[in-house]
C-alpha cells in the first residue's frame, strides 16, 4: 500500500465551499484574502486568478462565487489541494483564506517494459500530459488504465510500478518512470455449454465472435466441467458409425484435436459479454424467444489457461401468427404483407420482424419504413404490437403512423474548403419544394462522390425534419481530398541531352479567376474545371506538348461538357546517329516523324432513358508528317502528310457509385468515329494507282467501339469502412473499316493488343489495349507470342474483342491513400481483317495484382499475369508470366 | 543571427524573455513566438506569465495563424477572466473567426461561429468601446451569409428549378427580412413563378399563374415605392392575359363539345 504524498491538511475552518452548508445564506463583503500553503507560486497571481479579490460581495454560505474561484485555480492543473476558508466573519464582512497544496509536476514520464506504441497508447488513454500534477487519482487512474488496456489484449495479468524521481533541473518537478510489467497471455481453453438441445455447440459457438477455442492436439483432454448435462444420454456414436456425419464426427473429434488458424483465443471481457448477447440473439431467431443464460463461469484450466462453462435453458419454441396492420392509407395489407415477407406459420424471430419493418434505419433499404421515407413520409412510425400468445403461436398488430410527406424547404451544404458551392449544389437531386425521397439522397451522394473533389467515404447526409410545417431541411457535408496531380522527371543521357517529363493535372480549377491574384491558393480552385498541361522530352530523340481544359458544366445552366485538347509531338530516329557520326550527312540521317492535333468536344447529360446517359459530339484533326522515316514498315511511306478529319459520337452510361474503388453501378460506351468518305466524293478514282502518301493525304474510315463495364458488391458492406469484395465483369469490342474496298486502309486508328498499355512513345492515334500476361502481340494466333518487337508489314488489327472478369478487395479506402487488391481472369484477341473474327479464338490469362491511388501521384499499379496460352510442354509457369505496371491511369 | 541562436539555447530564462519581447516590438512575431512557445512552462504560475501568454496569443494573429490566435485567446480568457484586457481579448477571439471565414461560394461555418462570438461579446460587454465594431462585423457576416443564399437561390433559377428558385427567395427574404434588397428578391421570386407556371402542364398553368398574381399583390403591398414595381407589374399583365387566353381556350373546347 502506498502511503499519501500529500502533508497535513492547515487550519480547521470549515471550507467556504462545501456542498452541505447551514445557516440562512446572506451577503458579505470581502474584507481580506490572504493565500496559504504556496511555496513558489507568485501569491497576487493567484489571488488574480482565483477571480475573488478585497470588496466583491460574497453569498455565504451557497454562494457560487467560492465554488467558481476553486474550479479556476483548479483548472491551472498546478494543485493537489484548493480549499477556501472562511477565518473570520463580523458585521457584513468576510475574512478568507485560500489553502492550495502545491504538487510537483510531471516533467517527463517514461514507460519500460513495453512498446513505444503501447506506452502512447496507454498515456493518451491516461491522460497523462506533461506539466500536469501528481496525484494520488492520477497514479490510480493510470494503473487502472493499464490494467484494462492489457486485459483486452489478453493480458490477464499486468502490473504496474510506479517510481518517482525528483527533476533537479527545473523547479517542483518529478521524472516518472513506469515499470510495466504485461504477464502471461491467458488463452481460452475450452467453452462448454450445457442446457442447448436444439442447436449445436458448434453452432453457438460460432456465434461468438470475440470468444473462441484455441488449437488444440492431445491424448489427454481437459474433462473437468463446472455444470453437467442433466438430460446427458450415453454416447454411442462412434458405435452406430454415425462418423459418417461430418459435423458429429467433428464435435467427437474435438476435446482431442481442434483446429483454429484464423482465430485468436484471447479473452477480452467486453467481448464476452457482448458473445452471450450473440448466443441468445442467435436462439431469438431461430424462435426460441425465451432463451437465457441461466449461469456461467470461467475458471483456470489444468494448463493454465482458461475456461468457460455455461448453462442456457432453451424454452419454447414459438412461431408467428396473425399478422394484421392498422393506421396504413398509402399502401394496402395485401401491399404490406407481402412487402413484409413474413407468413402465418414461420418461425418467430423478432429481429428479423423489426429488420423488415425497418425499425433501424439500413443503407440498403427494402423495408417498409424504407418504402415509406422514399416516398417523403419522414415524420413515419411504425409499431409492432403483440396482440396475444396462443399455445407457440404468437399474433402481432402493426401500428403505422404515416404522418405527411415532408417537403424539402433549404439543402444547406458545409465542409466546402476550396470547391465553390455552386458546383456541388448543381449536382444535388434534393431540389427545394419537391417531395423529400430517399432515392434522391443516395443519388446525390454518388454525384457529389463522383466530382472527385471529395471523400467519398465521408459524404454526410443528414435531413433535419421541422414537424411544425411538414419540410424537411437537408444538410450536406463534405470532406475536400486532395486530387490534383504531378508528374515530374528528369535526366541526363549522353546523346538525348536532358530527358524529362513534366506533368500537372489540376482537377478543380477554376479559369475566370486566372488573373485575379488573389484567388492563388496556390492556384486558382473551386470551380470543377480540369487543366492538364505536360511536357515531355528525350531531348533531340522525341518531345511531346499536351494541353487540355475541360468545363463540366459549360454555360453554367446545363451539364454540358466542353473540352478542348492541343497536342503535337515529335521523334527523330536519327538522334542517336547524328550524335556520335554528326560528319555522316546523307540524307537518311535527317528524318523525323511529327504530330499535330487538337479536338474540341460537346457532351450533352440526356434525359431519356434515363440521366445517366451522356451524348457527346466531338471534332479531332491530327496530322501526321513523315520525313525519311519509315515509321510504320510499308513500303513507299517513307514521305507524306496525312491528314485525319474526323467526328466522333459517344453515347456513355454510368452509374458507378464512385470512381476510384466502385462497388456497384455500371459503365456503358459506344462510340461512332467518321471522316469525311472521300472516296465517295469522286467515284470514279482508281485508288491504287496512286502513290501510298497520295492514297494516305487524307485518311479515312469508320470506326466503332463498345465498352460496358459492371460492379457487384458479393458481400455485405463490414466495418466502418464498408470493405466489401466487389467483382468487376468487363467487355470491350472494337471494329475499324473502309467505306468501299476501293481504297485502302491506313494504320493510323486501329487497334493494338497485349502488353502494359501504355504507348511507349508511339505518338500518332492508335488504340491500345491491354492484357495481362501477354507482351504485345501481332498475330490472332493465340499461341504465338514473341517478344521480339513489331514484324514488318504489321499495320495493327482491325477487330478486337477483350473479356475481364476481376474479384477486388479494398485495403484502405482512405483517400489519401486508396489500396487495393485484385485476381483477374481475361481474354482478349485482335484480329487483322473481319474476316479472321473469331470470338472464341481467344489469348487467355489470369493472375493477380494491386492499385495504390495516392494524391499527387495518382494511380500505381501493378498485376502478375500468366498467359495460359503462352504454356508450352516443357516450360514452366514462369515462362508464362509477365508483371505489368502502371502509371498515373488504367489501361484499356 | 547568433544572438537568437544563443539565446535560444541558454538557460537564462529571463533574458529570453527580455529579448522575446523585443523581437515582438520589432514585429518580428515568428521568432518571438518559438522563444515565448518554450518559456510558457517556466513562467507559467508567476505573475510575468499574463504579458508573456498576451503576446504570445498575438503573436499567433499577427502571423495570420487564426486557428491558433482564437485557440489562445479563448484560453487565455479562461485563465485570467478578470484581467483588464479580457474586453479586447473577447473581442480578438471573435474576430479571429471573422478573420478565418472565407469566400461567400465556400463553407461559412466559421462566419456563422464569428457571428455568435460577437453577440456573446456584445451581451457580455455591453458599454465596451468595441460593441459598435462588434455590432459591424456582425452586419458584414449576415451580409455574407445573405449573399450565399441569394446565390444559391440565383443558382436554382439558372438551372432552370423554378419552383425550387421561387421557394428559395423567399426563404431568403423571410430569413433576413431587414435586407435593403428584398424588393429584389420578391421580383426574383415573382419572375421564378411566373417562369415555373409558363412551363407547366396545361391543367396546372392557371393556378401557377395565379400564385404570381398573389405575389404580385403581396409585393405591391409591402414595397408601393420600390423602383422595381414596373418590373413586377409587367409579369403581372403577362399572368393576367396568360390565365385569360387559358380561359378562352377552355371555354373554346367547352363550346366544341
Amino acid at each position: 500500500q502506498q502511503k499519501d504524498t500529500l502533508p497535513p491538511a492547515p487550519p480547521a475552518n470549515p471550507p467556504a465551499a462545501s456542498p452541505v452548508f447551514t445557516g440562512t445564506p446572506q451577503q458579505y463583503e470581502i474584507a481580506e484574502i490572504t493565500v496559504a500553503g504556496t511555496q513558489y507560486l507568485d501569491k497576487s497571481l493567484l489571488l488574480s486568478l482565483s477571480g475573488l479579490s478585497v470588496g466583491d460581495k460574497v453569498t455565504y454560505p451557497g454562494g457560487d462565487q467560492f465554488t467558481k474561484a476553486i474550479q479556476s485555480l483548479w483548472s491551472q492543473r498546478l494543485f493537489a489541494d484548493v480549499t477556501i476558508y472562511v477565518t473570520k466573519i463580523e458585521d457584513n464582512k468576510i475574512w478568507l483564506e485560500i489553502g492550495l497544496l502545491e504538487m510537483p509536476r510531471i516533467a517527463s514520464f517514461t514507460f519500460r517494459g513495453i512498446k513505444k506504441s503501447e506506452a502512447d497508447d496507454i498515456s493518451t488513454k491516461a491522460g497523462l500530459r506533461k506539466g500536469s500534477v501528481v496525484t494520488q487519482s492520477l497514479k490510480q487512474n493510470l494503473i487502472g488504465v493499464v490494467h484494462k488496456f492489457y486485459a483486452d489484449k489478453g493480458y490477464g495479468n499486468a502490473t504496474i510500478k510506479i517510481e518517482e524521481r525528483k527533476d533537479t533541473s527545473q523547479v517542483n518537478a518529478t521524472n516518472l518512470v513506469f515499470n510495466v510489467n504485461k504477464g502471461n497471455k491467458v488463452r481460452i481453453e475450452n467453452i462448454h455449454i450445457v442446457g442447448n438441445y436444439n442447436i449445436l455447440d458448434a453452432k453457438l459457438k460460432k456465434r461468438m465472435k470475440g470468444t473462441k477455442e484455441r488449437t488444440r492436439l492431445t491424448l489427454h483432454p481437459d474433462n473437468q466441467h463446472v455444470y453437467v448435462d442433466s438430460l446427458a444420454q450415453p454416447d454411442d456414436f462412434w458405435q452406430t458409425y454415425g462418423f459418417l456425419q461430418p459435423t458429429r464426427a467433428l464435435e467427437q473429434l474435438d476435446p482431442y484435436f481442434r483446429f483454429k488458424l484464423f482465430s485468436s483465443a484471447k479473452f477480452n471481457e467486453g467481448k464476452y459479454i457482448e458473445d452471450k448477447g450473440k448466443v441468445i440473439g442467435y436462439y431469438n431467431s431461430k424462435g426460441y424467444r425465451d432463451a437465457v443464460i441461466t449461469r456461467d463461469t470461467t475458471y483456470k484450466s489444468l494448463n493454465k489457461n482458461l475456461n468457460i462453462d455455461m448453462q442456457i435453458s432453451e424454452g419454447k419454441k414459438y412461431y408467428f401468427g396473425d399478422i394484421t396492420w392498422k393506421g396504413n392509407t398509402r399502401y394496402s395489407d395485401s401491399v404490406l404483407t407481402r412487402l413484409l415477407g413474413i407468413k402465418r406459420g414461420d418461425v418467430y424471430n423478432l429481429e428479423l420482424l423489426e429488420k423488415r419493418l425497418g425499425k433501424q434505419m439500413s443503407p440498403e433499404g427494402g423495408d417498409i419504413s424504407g418504402y415509406y421515407m422514399d416516398y417523403g413520409y419522414l415524420f413515419f412510425q411504425i409499431d409492432p404490437v403483440e396482440i396475444g400468445i396462443r399455445g407457440d403461436t404468437i399474433d402481432y398488430e402493426i401500428r403505422l403512423r404515416e404522418g405527411p410527406q415532408a417537403t424539402i424547404k433549404e439543402v444547406r451544404i458545409a465542409g466546402n474548403e476550396k470547391t465553390n458551392e455552386h458546383v456541388i449544389r448543381r449536382e444535388l437531386r434534393t431540389i427545394p419544394g419537391e417531395k423529400f425521397s430517399r432515392q434522391d439522397l443516395i443519388r446525390s451522394n454518388r454525384e457529389i462522390a463522383n466530382l472527385g473533389f471529395f471523400n467519398p467515404e465521408k459524404i454526410g447526409m443528414n435531413p433535419v425534419p421541422n414537424v411544425a410545417d411538414g419540410t424537411v431541411d437537408i444538410d450536406y457535408t463534405v470532406e475536400e481530398k486532395a486530387n490534383d496531380q504531378l508528374e515530374l522527371s528528369a535526366g541526363w543521357g549522353g546523346y538525348i541531352g536532358l530527358t524529362g517529363t513534366l506533368g500537372v493535372t489540376f482537377n478543380n480549377f477554376s479559369l475566370r479567376n486566372i488573373f485575379r491574384k488573389e484567388t492563388w491558393d496556390p492556384l486558382p480552385s473551386g470551380d470543377g474545371q480540369k487543366l492538364s498541361v505536360r511536357v515531355s522530352s528525350n531531348g533531340k530523340a522525341y518531345r511531346s506538348y499536351n494541353f487540355s481544359f475541360t468545363e463540366p458544366w459549360l454555360g453554367g445552366k446545363k451539364r454540358n461538357q466542353f473540352s478542348v485538347s492541343f497536342y503535337s509531338s515529335y521523334q527523330n530516329p536519327y538522334a542517336y546517329q547524328n550524335y556520335y557520326r554528326p560528319y555522316d550527312t546523307s540524307s537518311s540521317s535527317n528524318g523525323h516523324f511529327k504530330v499535330l492535333g487538337a479536338s474540341v468536344s460537346l457532351g450533352k447529360q440526356l434525359k431519356w432513358p434515363d440521366d445517366y446517359f451522356t451524348l457527346i459530339y466531338s471534332v479531332n484533326y491530327q496530322q501526321y508528317k513523315l520525313k525519311n522515316y519509315n515509321y510504320f514498315g510499308i513500303t513507299g511511306f517513307d514521305n507524306g502528310t496525312s491528314n485525319n478529319i474526323n467526328l466522333k459520337l459517344t453515347l456513355s452510361r454510368s452509374s458507378v457509385d464512385q470512381q476510384i474503388f466502385p462497388r456497384s453501378g455500371s459503365n456503358f460506351m459506344f462510340s461512332a468515329q467518321y471522316t469525311p468518305p472521300y472516296s465517295l466524293f469522286s467515284p470514279n478514282k482508281d485508288y491504287s494507282k496512286e502513290s501510298v502518301s497520295d492514297q494516305f493525304k487524307f485518311i479515312e474510315y469508320q470506326k466503332y467501339r463498345f465498352n460496358a463495364e459492371w460492379y457487384v458488391p458479393l458481400s455485405r458492406p463490414m466495418g466502418s469502412d464498408n470493405k466489401t469484395f466487389v467483382l468487376k465483369v468487363a467487355a470491350k469490342f472494337g471494329y475499324i473499316g473502309r467505306y468501299n474496298n476501293r481504297t485502302r486502309l491506313s494504320p493510323f486508328g486501329r487497334f493494338e493488343l497485349g502488353g502494359d498499355g501504355l504507348s511507349n512513345f508511339a505518338i500518332y492515334d492508335r488504340d491500345i489495349i491491354s492484357q495481362r500476361g501477354y507482351p504485345v502481340y501481332y498475330t490472332s494466333d493465340p499461341s504465338y507470342n514473341p517478344e521480339s518487337g513489331q514484324p514488318q508489314g504489321y499495320e495493327g488489327f482491325t477487330v478486337f474483342n477483350k473479356y475481364v472478369m476481376e474479384l477486388r478487395y479494398p485495403f484502405s479506402l482512405n483517400p489519401s491513400s486508396t489500396i487495393f487488391g485484385l485476381a483477374f481472369v481475361e481474354a482478349a484477341n485482335g484480329y487483322r481483317d473481319m474476316k479472321d473474327f473469331n470470338p472464341f479464338n481467344l489469348r487467355r490469362s489470369a493472375g493477380i495484382g494491386m492499385r495504390f491511388y495516392l494524391p499527387m501521384f495518382g494511380l500505381l499499379g501493378f498485376d502478375y499475369g500468366i498467359g495460359f496460352d503462352r504454356l508450352k510442354a516443357g516450360g514452366g509457369l514462369k515462362d508464362a508470366a509477365k508483371f505489368t505496371f502502371m502509371l498515373g491511369f488504367e489501361p484499356e | 543571427n547568433n544572438e537568437l541562436r544563443r539565446i535560444e539555447k541558454s538557460n537564462n530564462f529571463e533574458k529570453k524573455l527580455a529579448y522575446a519581447d523585443k523581437l515582438y516590438q520589432k514585429k518580428k512575431y515568428n521568432t518571438a513566438q518559438t522563444l515565448y512557445q518554450d518559456l510558457l512552462q517556466v513562467y507559467k504560475g508567476t505573475e510575468k506569465f499574463e504579458g508573456l501568454y498576451y503576446n504570445f496569443a498575438y503573436c499567433s494573429y499577427y502571423v495570420k495563424d487564426y486557428v491558433q490566435a482564437a485557440f489562445h485567446f479563448k484560453n487565455y480568457l479562461d485563465v485570467f477572466p478578470n484581467s483588464p484586457r479580457a474586453v479586447e481579448i473577447d473581442y480578438m477571439q471573435a474576430y479571429c473567426y471573422y478573420k478565418q471565414s472565407p469566400k461567400v461560394s465556400l463553407d461559412q461555418t466559421n462566419t456563422m461561429k464569428a457571428i455568435a462570438a460577437m453577440q456573446t461579446f456584445i451581451n457580455n460587454y455591453p458599454n465596451a468601446e468595441k460593441v459598435a465594431e462588434a455590432n459591424l462585423v456582425i452586419e458584414l457576416c449576415r451580409r455574407k451569409l445573405e449573399k450565399k443564399e441569394f446565390t444559391s437561390a440565383e443558382l436554382y433559377y439558372n438551372l432552370g428549378f423554378y419552383k425550387a428558385a421561387g421557394i428559395a427567395f423567399k426563404n431568403l427574404m423571410r430569413n433576413y427580412p431587414d435586407s435593403d434588397k428584398s424588393d429584389g428578391y420578391k421580383i426574383m421570386a415573382i419572375r421564378a413563378y411566373y417562369n415555373y407556371a409558363k412551363n407547366s402542364i396545361l391543367e396546372k398553368q392557371k393556378e401557377r399563374y395565379e400564385t404570381v398574381l398573389g405575389e404580385y399583390l403581396d409585393f405591391a403591398d409591402h414595397y408601393p415605392n420600390s423602383k422595381l414595381k414596373p418590373d413586377a407589374e409587367k409579369f403581372y399583365t403577362l399572368a393576367q392575359n396568360n390565365i385569360k387566353s387559358l380561359e378562352n381556350e377552355q371555354n373554346k373546347a367547352k363550346s366544341n363539345q
